[in-house]
């Protein structure tokens, strides 16, 4: 059988198959490269940008703290003052120089990050030379411009700080406003890919009960349809074959032959069988019933019939002579005239069989035997009527002989077997006696067994006779 | 022959079993499943990676037993136990050591470890030439050889009870020929751990060594922060971006009352000094610097760190835990008026300036304040002049270019520092040269600890430095964080046995 991939099952399957594949695996891919793609944003956020916020949110903090610690500074009496300020002092800026480089390593804006970097250095000069003018003031020391200058440069510290604070609380806000936006961005991927997901997992359910239903219908349904065509009484091949190119149409085609097939074998089984029970019981020369199915069939007319019967038999009269004078083929074509004649002399339901060569049985019911009589001499006389050329210049005729009994009554014998048998073989030996008669008596005759040979037309019956014997 | 037969020191939470357990953990993935990172802040970023070519002991701290391994280990329960070595004996007249070592080390870049490049780098530490801080400790070696590719011998001139000590020194641990030199950045050890990136001034990164020959440690990454300032140590404190700190600070004691750390002890003998330059005026004179061992208020000053800790007092080079300990406290009891007098006699006026060098810890920025106040009292001018790590090892240790710095040695056992030519002290002294000798030789412990007693009287009677105290050892570190090496007397931070609780 021939594969057609483009439109076979195993191709559609193979299609349906590889779309949800597809699907899944899509669906898949997707989830892991969302979940993915949030997984980094989320990450940057939680590290770096989050700890960018929180530097940032320090350095406002320490450089906040730089102006009390410049106050503390400018304000010192000893020299014990001067250098808790300055270590503190000099820890927060060398910590405040570490975090702001940190933070502007990743800012473009070069601008800023000189202004940033500008007012640091600046800061730690000043805060330097206030250290030393302080110094020299604890020391007594310093001349009246210095004073001024310590007064001064106090003031630029105080307004450094301040603005590189500023500047902090800048870079801290804007860190804020893009972890929104971060945030935000963040809220429309996810909104975005749940869309994409619920899309997604649409179309997966969609194609699974597209499956479904095309299996429904390509494989469920026409199953069952073959199923219903082959389980009905009377299977027609028609019923169960089904169009297309699939596995399915194939397998109905299959079994459509299939019981193409079988029909064809039992129809002709059938025939066959007609036949060998016809030639079974019938004689295939004249188409009479044979002697076996002439026994059968009397025995059931006898024990279901309420009627008398009439049981006769029938032999050709000289039938050899024929036989020897015009050969077989002539003989059997007079067999086959008498037993036409005999045929359409009686009733279809009365039975008549072909029981020896040349001799005939019949039984049927009757009311009289007279009526018997009178059937069967009609009998005779349409068989005697009857010419033929066997070759030309010879007239062939034949008569025939009957020995008639009338059973009168059959219900006697109709509870046992045997003697409904021997009602039969009685009637019919009483009938051979008759027919017996009836040869001796010089043929062409009717003779009923229970009365002198009779004849309603004697003297036809004598010549033809005659005649049969030249 | 001697056997000394190898301790079993594995930790008895490494079985196999429980190793499975964790395997299996992991493999569970549970939610609450323990972190396999640390990141501890350190005060000194060391100079170099090398451990064998700096005084600096954060090079140490960093990398012993975790980048590098030598041939023996003081574990963490300060026990003296083999490492590369497996096993070693000792000839009967005590001058030859043979160590058969182990045979599946690699170093990081694949390199095999054997008797040739053991032998290369004990014969790096002895050489004329050598940088090695710790060289004193080896200088009985005769020669080294290795007899064949797994055994090493080491001849001595004298009997060296202390030679496998002396192994297991940061300073001694084993290095390759072919990447010594790049040591000091790359550093390429035979260690559980790699160095997967140093950012200087910020932190430095170590990974797990996949192809380790021993057992593979818990965590995969270990970061150590560097933090030089105090305002920054309390950010990152505050904020948890470190799990903990090595050494005690000032700020130990305030974040030791949060609920998420806890302090756990460390057995170092960390001796914290005023060193004196010996060698330049006025301090090469014994008044000058006697007239500062009684100018420091030692009671005030051990303080610094709060008051739940109190440090024990020191008045010569050598911790109270040691059984030579000789209590020289009182040597130079705090008396300002004497040291007046001193300076006076010395011819030291008044206002004689004089810079103090802290180095960018904790204790130098604050402890710094005490000693310029306390030394402005017997009447110096001081300048405290901080200064970066590496500048400090630079000018103060290498160049010798100080008067007066204030600095803690944290080597175990470093009396030998004061028989050391051109050590950055500038103390030459043949009397005390001749103390160390009888150290060396001492056959018994008696011996031993007497000469050792006479060393520590001698420096504090040379007054070489002003012995302040033996620094707190603590770590501040996380609650959850479980085995610290926390009785090792080698100042290190031992990554193997560390493992997160939760």
């Amino acid at each position: 059988m021939q594969r057609r991939f483009g439109a076979g099952l195993t191709a559609r399957t193979v299609g349906v198959t590889s779309v949800i594949a597809v699907v899944v695996v899509g669906l898949t891919l997707l989830t892991a490269r969302t979940v993915g793609s949030l997984h980094t944003l989320v990450e940057d956020m939680a590290s770096a940008e989050m700890e960018n916020l929180m530097t940032s949110v320090r350095l406002v903090q320490q450089t906040e703290s730089l102006i009390s610690l410049g106050m503390m500074l400018a304000a010192a009496e000893n020299h014990t003052e001067r250098r808790t300020a300055m270590v503190e002092l000099t820890d927060r800026t060398t910590w405040i120089n570490k975090l702001t480089k940190n933070l502007l390593k990743q800012d473009d804006s070069r601008v800023l990050v000189s202004r940033v970097e500008n007012t640091q250095s600046q800061l730690v000069t000043n805060i330097d030379l206030l250290n030393r003018l302080i110094r020299k003031r604890i020391d007594g020391e310093a001349a009246p411009e210095d004073m001024r200058l310590i007064r001064t440069l106090a003031d630029v510290n105080r307004e450094l700080a301040g603005r590189l604070s500023v500047l902090m609380g800048y870079y801290s806000a804007s860190m804020r406003s893009q972890m929104v936006e971060r945030s935000n961005q963040l809220n429309d991927e996810i909104e975005e890919h749940q869309r994409n997901l619920i899309l997604l997992t649409a179309v997966l359910l969609l194609t699974a009960l597209a499956t479904g239903f095309t299996f429904e219908m390509t494989v469920v349904r026409r199953i069952r349809r073959i199923q219903s065509a082959v389980d009905a009484d009377n299977v027609e091949p028609e019923q169960v074959e089904q169009k297309g190119q699939d596995e399915i149409a194939q397998l109905s085609r299959t079994l459509a032959g299939y019981i193409r097939r079988i029909r064809e074998q039992e129809s002709k089984m059938q025939r066959i069988n007609g036949e060998l029970a016809f030639l079974a019981e019938h004689d295939p020369l004249t188409g009479l019933a044979n002697r076996r199915h002439f026994y059968a069939a009397a025995d059931r007319l006898i024990r279901n019939s309420s009627t008398p019967l009439c049981v006769a038999l029938g032999d050709i009269d000289h039938f050899k002579e024929i036989n020897d004078r015009y050969g077989h083929a002539v003989g059997d074509r007079v067999l086959a005239e008498a037993a036409t004649r005999l045929k359409s002399g009686l009733r279809e339901s009365d039975i008549l069989a072909r029981v020896g060569g040349e001799e005939f049985a019949a039984i049927l019911p009757m009311r009289s035997r007279d009526d018997c009589l009178h059937l069967f001499d009609q009998i005779r006389q349409s068989v005697a009527a009857y010419r033929f050329e066997p070759k030309p210049g010879h007239t062939l005729t034949m008569t025939i002989s009957f020995g008639v009994t009338f059973l009168e009554d059959t219900s006697v014998a109709t509870s046992e077997e045997e003697a409904e048998n021997g009602l039969l073989s009685q009637a019919l030996g009483a009938a051979d006696q008759a027919l017996y008669r009836a040869k001796h008596l010089g043929r062409n005759r009717v003779v009923c067994d229970q009365l002198e040979p009779y004849s309603y037309d004697r003297t036809g019956l004598t010549n033809a006779n005659d005649d049969a014997k030249e | 022959m001697r056997m000394m037969m190898p301790r079993n020191n594995a930790p008895a939470c490494r079985r196999p079993f429980h190793l499975f357990v964790l395997i299996a953990l992991f493999l569970l993935a549970l939610p609450a499943w323990a972190r396999l990172d640390i990141r501890v802040g350190m005060q000194l970023e060391p100079p170099t990676l090398d451990p064998t070519q700096t005084a600096a002991a954060a090079a140490g701290e960093i990398t012993y037993c975790n980048l590098f391994e030598g041939l023996t280990v003081i574990d963490g329960d300060g026990q003296l136990t083999p490492r590369l070595a497996k096993t070693w004996s000792v000839s009967d007249d005590g001058l030859t050591y043979t160590f058969s070592l182990r045979k599946d080390v690699r170093f990081h870049d694949g390199k095999r470890f054997n008797a040739r490049s053991a032998a290369f780098s004990i014969k790096r530490i002895v050489s004329a030439d050598s940088k090695n801080p710790q060289r004193k400790w080896f200088e009985k070696i005769r020669s080294v050889e290795a007899t064949s590719e797994h055994v090493l011998q080491i001849h001595l001139n004298h009997p060296d009870s202390l030679l496998t000590f002396a192994l297991a020194l940061p300073a001694a641990v084993m290095v390759h020929p072919d990447s010594v030199a790049g040591n000091a950045t790359h550093p390429i050890g035979t260690g559980p751990y790699r160095l997967a990136e140093w950012l200087p001034g910020q932190k430095l990164k170590l990974k797990r060594n996949a192809d380790y020959w021993g057992e593979k440690p818990y965590l995969e990454q270990a970061e150590f922060y560097f933090m030089q300032t105090t305002a920054g140590t309390e950010n990152m404190l505050a904020e948890g971006m470190v799990d903990g700190l090595v050494s005690v600070t000032r700020v130990t004691n305030r974040f030791g009352g949060r609920p998420d750390y806890k302090m756990s002890n460390r057995q170092l003998e960390s001796k914290m000094l005023l060193a004196i330059n010996n060698g330049r005026p006025p301090f090469d004179d014994i008044r000058v610097r006697r007239a500062l061992s009684h100018a420091i208020n030692k009671n005030e000053l051990r303080t610094m760190y709060g008051a739940q800790f109190n440090p024990d007092l020191i008045g010569s080079h050598f911790p109270p835990s040691h059984p030579a300990y000789v209590d020289l406290v009182d040597r130079y009891p705090y008396d300002p008026k004497r040291a007046r007098e001193l300076l006076r006699e010395a011819g030291v006026d008044k206002g004689t300036p004089v810079k103090l060098t802290v180095p960018p810890t904790d204790y130098g920025r604050y402890g710094g304040l005490m000693l310029a106040e306390d030394l402005e009292a017997i009447g110096f001018k001081v300048e405290l002049d901080p200064v970066d790590w590496k500048t400090w090892m630079q000018s103060v240790f290498t160049d010798k270019d100080y008067a007066l710095t204030l600095i803690i040695h944290v080597e175990p056992m470093d009396l030998n520092i004061y028989a050391r030519d051109n050590y950055y002290f500038n103390y030459a002294n043949d009397a005390f040269k001749a103390i160390w000798k009888q150290v060396l030789d001492a056959r018994t412990d008696k011996e031993l600890n007497h000469w050792l007693g006479e060393a520590q009287k001698q420096i504090a009677e040379d007054a070489v430095n002003v012995f302040l105290f033996i620094r707190p050892e603590r770590n501040l570190m996380h609650k959850d964080l479980q085995g610290l090496w926390e009785n090792s007397s080698i100042p290190s931070f031992v990554l193997e046995d560390i493992h997160w609780t939760h």
